[in-house]
């Protein structure tokens, strides 16, 4: 049986610090540890650094990581990386040249369309799968118009309509206000009436579950098939010890032998049709 | 000759080194070659299927993991029909399955042995009576002396086969001694332990609980201590094999419980701190013997000449 290296060896290439919490963590692999296949948008990689082995669990957290493909370009992976505890701690203190294991990529990607007007929406860190996928829909000849939000401006990056939640940035409000507001053509804001005539046919969406809850909401309610990138703990990343569980929606799913009621975000998603979630759990 | 050859009470194993319940599965084949192991144990079946708890179910602690994923399962008759043939055609003859199931009645656990019994490619079971995230099944047994013996007698008289019974004991007991000592008299041919440890994890920030229910099951290298006391506790007090297992990461790990008195060992949470844990351990351990010169079964248990 011919046997596939469970994790990769990379090495870091560079931790670019992009404001007090978030990082890019640009990782290269050499040539003999290749990734098997480009990452396809949405899909994540479970990383651990190897800066003291793998052996010495105590030296740093236990559990590999889950993280998003941020970009993908020429060998070099890049994560997006916010800083929250001691995991992400760890990763942002990386320098050039240690060793990181990888796992992946894994999961379930994004369905990209083909020449359509799409939406990207994106809460805080839920901005990282949101970028290698814009540039892949843009491959596609797709046109994006993507609205991000945060709390305040150290949580938003480029894209064509900020909104904070205190104002210190862009629009003030929760970027599902600003989503409402272009989809209802009332729009409030000048930056959003720019976009008004597009007749959009796809969105995209990851950030806090109670932003993309809205998000589904107003899909929902304008008859926009939506996508949504989901984050749960994780320990195997790969479907054996069932710990990132996520409620199904009961209506929503097609094939009824799942009657587990839970899909896994590692294996069943990340990435999963809004209708397939129970957004009330 | 091989130095790691070591077995239960009915079942040879080539190595010490299995799979903790949950903690493993078939998946895990296309890495390595998965009769590299010296068994393999499944994860914990119940009779019928089951949707797990809700999320969150998982939650790291300082050296450890608090689980509380409730026995996701698809039943036994999914289990027998699509699981049991895909390890069947992924293990050879040198790599027993065992296989591990929970009832929330004796009745129950009775009907699942003979069921299973009707199965081919199985040599052993694990009792899982230690569970603690689901409320019926497992730990209310694994708690109780009278129920166990009661429990391991009824399952012994419905095995006709000559597979292992193996009753798996929790650590979150007074004595867990005289549970093993009721497993044991009832007539179980090995025991398996430990089982996870209550834990919680709060947010600081919220005061929430991390786990949706509130508390879960430890495990990792954070119990190891615990887990290696319990072994040695319960290897003075009984005669039948020890399948030990908790917060197992490395050879020198599985080296102190065999010590401690097990004859073979469980990697766990490990797989998920590195996947090929439990192929280190083994080399690990073939080295060890070899520099030694020594087979693994002379040192069962030499710790209790110290004491």
């Amino acid at each position: 049986m011919q046997e596939q290296t469970l994790y990769k060896v990379g090495l870091v290439d560079k931790v670019k610090i992009l404001n007090s919490k978030y990082y890019l963590l640009q990782i290269s692999m050499p040539a003999k540890e290749i990734i098997p296949k480009i990452p396809s948008p949405g899909q994540f990689f479970q990383i651990k650094p190897l800066t003291v082995g793998l052996k010495y669990p105590y030296s740093g957290s236990l559990l590999f990581k889950p993280f998003s493909v941020y970009d993908f370009d020429k060998g070099q992976l890049t994560l997006m990386i916010k800083n929250i505890g001691k995991a992400t701690k760890q990763l942002v203190n990386l320098v050039k040249g240690d060793r990181i294991a990888l796992i992946g990529a894994l999961g379930k990607p994004f369905d990209l369309p083909y020449r359509k007007q799409v939406l990207l929406v994106s809460g805080g860190v839920g901005y990282a799968p949101l970028y290698y996928l814009k540039r892949k829909l843009l491959d596609n000849q797709n046109q994006v118009i993507w609205l991000h939000g945060g709390q305040s401006c150290d949580d938003v990056f480029d894209s064509d309509i900020i909104c904070t939640d205190d104002g210190s940035l862009g629009n003030k409000g929760f970027v599902t206000c600003s989503l409402y507001d272009l989809l209802s053509n009332n729009c409030a804001y000048d930056n959003l009436k720019l976009y008004k005539d597009l007749n959009f046919e796809s969105i995209f969406c990851c950030g806090p579950r109670i932003m993309m809850k809205k998000v589904f909401e107003i899909s929902w309610q304008y008859s926009i098939p939506a996508q949504f990138s989901l984050e749960e703990y994780m320990a195997c990343g790969i479907g054996v010890c069932c710990g990132c569980a996520v409620k199904i929606n009961p209506q929503g799913v097609a094939d009824p032998l799942k009657d587990n009621h839970y899909l896994l975000v590692c294996k069943d998603g990340p990435v999963f049709k809004g209708e397939e979630i129970d957004w009330n759990e | 000759m091989n130095r790691l050859s070591t077995g239960l009470k009915k079942i040879v194993f080539k190595n010490p080194v299995t799979v903790a319940s949950g903690t493993f599965g078939k998946e895990y084949n296309q890495y390595f070659d998965l009769n590299k192991l010296g068994a393999i144990v499944t994860k914990t079946i119940t009779n019928n299927p089951k949707a797990g708890n809700h999320p969150p179910r998982l939650v790291e602690t300082t050296g450890g993991l608090i689980n509380s994923i409730g026995l996701q399962n698809p039943g036994i008759v999914r289990f027998c029909r699509d699981i049991l043939p895909e390890y069947r055609s992924i293990l050879d003859e040198t790599t027993p399955l065992i296989v591990s199931f929970s009832a929330s009645t004796i009745n129950e656990f009775v009907d699942m042995i003979k069921t299973l019994e009707d199965n081919e490619g199985i040599e052993g079971y694990e009792v899982n009576i230690s569970c603690p995230n689901v409320e019926k099944e497992g730990i209310s047994f694994g708690v109780d002396a009278p129920q166990v013996y009661e429990l391991t007698n009824k399952l012994r008289k419905a095995i006709s086969s000559k597979r292992e019974l193996i009753i798996k004991l929790t650590p979150n007991v007074t004595d867990i001694t005289e549970i093993a000592i009721a497993a044991v008299d009832a007539g179980c041919d090995s025991l398996a332990l430990i089982n996870t440890l209550m834990g919680m994890k709060i947010d600081w920030c919220s005061g929430k609980p991390m786990i949706k229910k509130g508390f879960g099951g430890l495990s990792g290298p954070a119990i190891m201590p615990i887990a290696l006391y319990n072994v040695f506790k319960v290897a003075n007090k009984v005669d039948v094999p020890i399948l030990a297992m908790g917060g197992i990461t490395s050879y020198q790990d599985a080296l102190e419980f065999i010590f401690a008195g097990a004859s073979a060992v469980a990697v766990g949470t490990a797989n998920f701190v590195n996947p090929y844990s439990t192929v280190d351990v083994i080399t690990g351990l073939k080295d060890y013997c070899i520099k030694n010169d020594i087979a693994i079964t002379k040192i069962i248990g030499k710790t209790l000449t110290f004491c």
